[in-house]
């Protein structure tokens, strides 16, 4: 299991430490419709959990993909 | 030894060119393909077509798709796409109406690959359509007079029957694939919806493996040998130390996977793949298994060659690649112990090796699933490969009890028959201008149709020769195109394949040569040597046959007086009769 971190640096192009709570498709050009879905499936497969829907339409910003991944039992820290 | 006949010289000099053309969400697929393009050290352009464009895509001949020039086309069009609301609601039209409808269908692809065909010398590998596993009707759906899932059955039927005998289309089982892996799981629901994505990318890899099938051969790296080891593979225990009677191999509980998997691996071997052992292990315990083992389906004589000792595993696999004079990367390794996978792996990154599973029930469906030895086309020359390589073991082992090269060759009663150009021959006539490389004294390559034009000229005689001895069929492996004047007859192309080097065949086919220019009263045969890297071999032939050069600094020219001169292989003319 990679860190939250390093999964959305390796698809986004950016160094790990770039990716903050902030981080979102408003701040970063490469957080485009494409690797959105690739984050979907990246994810899901790292932290072997399946999100629903909703939850992959609520996303707008990494502190909410931290928020879901806790309430799948995932523990991620700050 | 038998030359490689696939040399690999026809490598990529340009990467090759793949298009996905798709007609849902698919792009993400372009990573898990090039992944397994470099693992199979193949370089590749993957182009996919951009999302909801593939049928412009494949109709406007100035599309993007065109622009790229792909030398292999994937088109994956899905059923739900095909026929668009008939999907969903299949019983609101009549049969009659389902029926019509389907042959649209079915004529409207026809018409999209024939524009692909023309537009481009691609391969091109069509996905069949996913036959649906439910149906509104239920029970009732095979009562129907033209049932919903019968009209994709039937669609699925009329495309595989409509390109059997093309050479250009191959079609991909998607049906298959989507049952193998489970129909209710193939797509992620919520990816579907969000974002048109039909196949869920957790099945990415084993789809890109089927892929690699047709991959593989259009880039020359199909693998031809397989390399086996025997205890815990091959037979369940150690038979150095269980004995002859104590391994696992046949029909019992414990004895059945080991024997299922020795059927399938001699199914390979009909298909041509070479066979070879690579043992830590005493020969003398493993011999009598191989020869006496009631339950033994490999034999002795399915293998090519055997490395049977204490030696590391990578060391025999080298030595193995020497003694049967195939690349590295043609083998694929079979062992079931961890540690000498991974030491072949190291040492030898261009071997395949199979990741085979602990459990050897699972051996078989691990081996079922491995493409690394498709081929796009088979001839019966093809599928005797894994037998001529085990007959030339034999033909050394007599070649060492042999005193001299005279009585050796005498010992192989080699029998060469003279067989002309006519539909049987000419697939292989074309494969043989392709790929022979070393005995071959011009290098031209030809296609079946520029074979064609040729006879069809009236100018040119096409003869092939076909060989076997006592060990076996070497079937056609050689051939002669003359072009004919008033007086002299030209050599556009002699050639013999390098696993009857040294038996005396091509000095028979001379023979047959300048017998038939000396029956057409010819007064010269012309010969012409291209120097190649390859060809070698083939630099002095023409002097050794009596040829006399055009000019003494130049080897490339040579000339055949047919009155003035004596052919000095004359003898070697009993090996020939006509079939």
């Amino acid at each position: 299991m990679k860190p939250l971190r390093d999964v959305l640096a390796n698809i986004l192009e950016l160094r790990p430490d770039d990716i903050t709570d902030e981080t979102s498709p408003d701040t970063v050009e490469t957080w485009d419709s494409y690797n959105g879905l690739l984050m979907v499936s990246e994810l899901e497969n790292n932290f072997d959990v399946k999100f629903t829907m909703a939850e992959v339409r609520s996303v707008t910003s990494v502190k909410d993909i931290k928020d879901i991944l806790r309430k799948h039992g995932v523990s991620i820290e700050d | 030894m038998p030359q490689d006949p696939h040399g690999h010289d026809s490598l990529q000099a340009t990467p090759l060119r793949i298009a996905l053309v798709s007609s849902f969400t698919f792009k993400h697929f372009e990573k898990t393909l090039k992944e397994h393009c470099a693992a199979a050290d193949i370089s590749v352009d993957i182009y996919s077509s951009p999302y909801g464009q593939y049928m412009s895509e494949l109709l406007d001949a100035d599309s993007d798709l065109y622009r790229f020039d792909p030398n292999l086309v994937i088109v994956f069009i899905d059923t739900q796409s095909l026929l668009g609301e008939v999907f969903f609601h299949p019983y609101d039209v009549s049969d009659d109406a389902r029926r019509s409808l389907m042959r649209e269908k079915e004529e409207w692809i026809h018409g999209l690959l024939e524009q692909l065909a023309e537009r481009t010398s691609a391969t091109i590998l069509l996905h069949n359509f996913e036959v649906p596993h439910y149906s509104p009707v239920g029970i009732l759906e095979h009562k129907q007079p033209f049932g919903f899932i019968e009209s994709i059955e039937e669609l699925n039927r009329n495309i595989r029957d409509a390109y059997k005998s093309n050479n250009r289309m191959f079609v991909l089982d998607y049906n298959a694939f989507a049952s193998s892996v489970g129909k209710r799981r193939l797509a992620d629901p919520k990816m579907y919806y969000l974002a048109d994505m039909k196949l869920d990318t957790r099945f990415f890899e084993e789809l890109a493996r089927l892929y690699m099938g047709v991959i593989r051969p259009l880039a020359a790296r199909t693998r031809k040998c397989l390399v086996l080891d025997l205890d815990h593979t091959l037979w369940g225990g150690v038979v150095g130390e269980d004995g002859l009677e104590g391994i696992a191999l046949g029909p019992t509980p414990d004895g059945r996977p080991f024997l299922e998997f020795q059927k399938y691996i001699l199914n390979l071997y009909r298909q041509g793949v070479i066979l070879a052992i690579n043992s830590k292990n005493n020969i003398e315990d493993v011999l009598p298994v191989l020869r006496d083992h009631p339950h033994m389906v490999l034999r002795e004589e399915h293998f090519a060659a055997m490395r049977v000792n204490w030696q590391d595993k990578a060391t025999n696999i080298r030595e193995l690649a020497e003694e049967l004079n195939i690349g590295l990367d043609s083998m694929l390794f079979i062992d079931d112990d961890a540690s000498n996978r991974a030491l072949v792996r190291q040492a030898l990154p261009e071997v395949g090796v199979l990741e085979l599973p602990e459990d050897p029930a699972l051996y078989i469906h691990t081996l079922t699933h491995v493409s690394d030895f498709n081929r796009l086309q088979m001839t019966s020359e093809d599928r005797m490969r894994g037998a001529l390589y085990a007959a030339e073991r034999q033909r050394a082992e007599a070649k060492r009890a042999s005193v001299d090269l005279e009585s050796f060759l005498e010992s192989l009663q080699m029998q060469v028959s003279v067989l002309a150009c006519d539909a049987f021959t000419k697939p292989r006539i074309a494969q043989l201008t392709q790929k022979t490389n070393q005995f071959n004294a011009t290098t031209k390559r030809y296609t079946q149709d520029d074979i064609e034009r040729m006879l069809q000229s009236g100018c040119y005689t096409v003869t092939c020769f076909h060989a076997k001895d006592r060990f076996g069929d070497y079937g056609i492996i050689g051939l002669y195109i003359v072009e004919r004047e008033a007086e002299v007859w030209s050599i556009d192309t002699f050639l013999m394949s390098c696993r009857v080097i040294g038996k005396g065949v091509e000095y028979a086919m001379m023979a047959h040569l300048i017998d038939a220019a000396t029956s057409a009263n010819m007064k010269q045969i012309l010969g012409t040597y291209l120097q190649t890297k390859k060809n070698v071999p083939m630099k002095d032939f023409f002097r050794t046959c009596g040829f006399l050069p055009d000019d003494s600094d130049d080897d490339s020219r040579w000339r055949f007086n047919i009155e003035e001169q004596q052919y000095p292989h004359k003898d070697k003319q009993k090996l020939l009769s006509d079939l």
